[in-house]
């Protein structure tokens, strides 16, 4: 009898659970008929909401949420029969969990997505989204292995060769001899160490092998040892103001700061980062980290963001929805919502091959939070401009900006 | 002669893997069920520090209580709303260890749904935190390096005068040896378990509060931990609680002095490659030792060498 009982329960909640999923999947209307757009147009975001990025992630969050809340205001402003609606899924700053989110929105038909955040996450999900004609638009992933032209990604940040230049001609302008890259063991760690060390080498500069760091990793301890030994030996031949450490990571920057001030040797040389963890908080906020990174002089590239009416208005909210600074990608993630948005009124539909023949025009007539948002052949911002921001006196700073036409860098 | 602080951070990062190996061993001594929600009970800890530290305002090492009771009530549940009634069913030992696993996904959606209500109640960074900053000086270095290795030591003691001396402890190791006989005898079998479970979660949550002082915080910290947790006890022969510490010492400090060692001799590129060293002690342990360093005879050895 007992068992009788729990299988009518089981077989009560399995259908109440069935009847809700079904509510929340896309009418047909939505999925199939794409010749016209009419209701709800389903779009779906990929960001780690948790997990190593879950900082960036959630600012990210936010400024798509902003992005696609403002388009469809300008729908209902111009009486748009249709408005965009946002379906949201944590990455959780994996791969493999950012592929099986992938999958799953394009179980429910959902095939325009805004992100992935990191070039780890594309490059596993990217196989699956070419083949079943997805199209992803990332505000973040600034691989250089992943600027391909005609794939599934489009990229509202320039790739990392240009990141790359830019960082070897800041440590040729800080008169830096030699530079020791400390990077991650992934996609982009590979990808922005290689391209800053060509930079740098080309300008005459000499680039140690570096150190790889499991990404994974919950102390650093022995990579700050290794960095030590290795910087002592470089100040020794060359002193103290010709060497430089080039550390490419994200939020665990702190970790490694504080684990670096144990050795003497690595704060008595410049630290040079890239923009991932430009004006980072926690940073300048914990009283080692901010001691480390004012005595390193932590100088930092990140892609310049023109100041413009809607860079403003996009600061200005999410500042106060989150209550700090956001990170320098929520403008491209505010972006990202309005071109598919854009896209999707100039083509009248949502399918996904029209969609991509069409972005990289309304791309290039779009003017958004970040200014130009013209696309180069691979999908990828085709601006690269740089600011050059550093922690001074327990704060980050705007320091200079380096131009990527002249190959110029102006302080001050 | 300069002092290199590695050596500090090896001190730290075997006691603390000393510290979770033996909640992990007497979890499985009891149960027979390696507890792979083991390292999350101590993430559970780094959470509580960083309540204790950023909302409150008192000093990490105030959170050591607390983490104690949290975690072990949490070890607690596990083993009486889940273990227990799978056992009492007849449940195999792989089915206890997937149910494990699926305890630990539970315990880390608790934690990440924690760590999205601090950052949205108090604005605190609650990923990939550090509260290293909040620790205190001891004689020129951090008071966690002096305390972790001493928590072992006082717990290795408190644990031999228990299993030794008390009555308690003497239930317990009937209770861990032969279930049914130490039952009829009139021994509460499953309050021994139970507060073994307790005492096993409790060690862990201490661990966590002093691993905030020192690790990344982060809900996913449990399963980065966890192979070398594993290998810990794995060396020290998974029934001892001595082979738990002297594993923990034995893997912690080859995972950082190793690792910084064979950076050294043969490139900076096996830096990476870390997470392999427990994997390779499991391995070896396995085939050459299967009873670990508290099943090795000594003697015998000694002797072996000598001819």
């Amino acid at each position: 009898m007992k068992i009788w009982i729990v299988i009518a329960i089981i077989a009560i909640i399995s259908s109440s659970i069935a009847l809700f999923s079904l509510q929340d999947m896309p009418l047909p209307s939505d999925s199939m008929d794409r010749s016209e757009l009419s209701g709800e147009v389903t779009i779906g975001l990929i960001l780690p909401l948790t997990g190593d990025l879950a900082t960036h992630g959630e600012e990210n969050y936010e400024g798509s949420k902003f992005g696609v809340s403002e388009f469809n205001k300008h729908l209902q402003e111009i009486d748009a029969p249709w408005h965009l609606k946002l379906v949201s899924e944590d990455s959780a700053t994996n791969p493999v969990i950012a592929l099986e989110k992938l999958t799953s929105l394009n179980a429910k038909g959902i095939d325009i997505i805004l992100g992935p955040e990191t070039s780890s996450n594309i490059r596993n999900i990217k196989g699956y989204a070419d083949s079943n004609n997805m199209l992803l638009v990332s505000c973040c992933s600034t691989a250089p292995a992943l600027a391909i032209p005609n794939d599934s990604v489009y990229r509202l940040v320039p790739d990392d060769s240009n990141q790359g230049t830019a960082i070897g001609k800041l440590l040729q302008h800080e008169d830096i001899s030699v530079v020791i890259p400390v990077y991650r063991g992934d996609t982009w760690g590979d990808g922005l160490k290689v391209a800053s060390s060509d930079s740098f080498t080309k300008r005459g500069g000499m680039v140690d092998e570096g150190i790889r760091y499991n990404p994974e990793s919950p102390e650093f301890s022995a990579s700050t040892s290794l960095l030590a030994g290795k910087v002592q030996g470089y100040v020794d031949e060359y002193g103290a103001d010709k060497v430089g450490v080039l550390f490419l990571g994200f939020a665990e920057v702190l970790q490694f700061s504080q684990s670096a001030a144990e050795h003497e040797v690595l704060d008595k040389v410049r630290w040079f980062g890239p923009g991932a963890y430009t004006k980072l908080h926690s940073l300048v906020e914990d009283p080692i980290g901010v001691e480390f990174t004012n005595s390193v002089m932590l100088t930092t590239v990140q892609a310049a963001a023109s100041k413009n009416p809607t860079y403003e208005k996009v600061q200005a909210h999410l500042i106060e929805t989150l209550g700090k600074t956001p990170n320098g990608y929520v403008h491209s993630s505010y972006d990202a919502a309005w071109i598919i948005g854009l896209t999707m009124l100039e083509t009248q539909s949502s399918d996904v091959t029209l969609i991509k023949e069409a972005i990289p025009g309304v791309a290039e007539n779009y003017s958004g939070a970040i200014g130009s948002t013209k696309l180069n052949e691979a999908g990828d911002l085709a601006q690269a401009n740089y600011e050059i921001w550093g922690t001074r006196d327990g704060q980050w700073v705007l320091l200079g900006q380096y131009n990527y036409s002249d190959d110029s860098i102006t302080m001050g | 002669m300069i002092y290199d602080p590695i050596f500090s951070d090896a001190i730290i990062f075997a006691s603390l893997l000393a510290l979770l190996s033996i909640g992990l061993t007497l979890t499985y001594i009891t149960t027979r069920v390696p507890n792979f929600a083991h390292a999350s009970f101590a993430t559970i800890g780094v959470y509580i520090a960083l309540i204790v530290t950023h909302v409150w305002g008192f000093s990490p090492y105030a959170s050591i209580p607390i983490s104690f009771v949290i975690s072990g009530v949490t070890a607690v549940l596990l083993y009486t709303f889940i273990l227990k009634p799978l056992i009492r069913k007849g449940a195999s030992q792989a089915i206890q260890m997937i149910a494990t696993l699926a305890f630990d996904l539970i315990v880390i959606a608790m934690l990440n749904i924690t760590a999205d209500y601090i950052v949205k109640t108090f604005q605190i960074t609650s990923r990939e935190f550090s509260l290293r900053s909040y620790d205190v000086e001891f004689m020129g270095l951090p008071l966690i390096v002096v305390l972790a290795p001493l928590t072992i030591a006082i717990l290795a003691i408190t644990l031999h005068i228990i299993l030794r001396k008390t009555k308690f402890g003497i239930a317990m190791r009937a209770s861990t040896e032969n279930s049914d006989l130490a039952g009829t005898v009139g021994i509460n079998v499953k309050l021994i378990y139970g507060v073994s479970w307790l005492m096993g979660g409790g060690f862990a949550g201490v661990a966590g509060a002093l691993m905030s002082l020192w690790f990344v915080g982060d809900p996913n910290l449990g399963p980065q931990i966890m192979p070398s947790v594993f290998a810990a006890s794995i060396v020290g022969g998974f029934f001892s609680i001595y082979g738990a510490i002297a594993g923990g010492i034995l893997v912690g400090l080859t995972e950082v002095l190793g690792t910084r060692f064979l950076a050294g001799e043969f490139g900076a590129w096996l830096i990476a490659y870390r997470p392999l060293i427990p994997l390779i002690f499991i391995v070896v342990t396995l085939f050459l030792a299967p009873k670990g360093l508290a099943g090795i005879n000594w003697s015998k050895l000694r002797r072996y060498v000598r001819v």
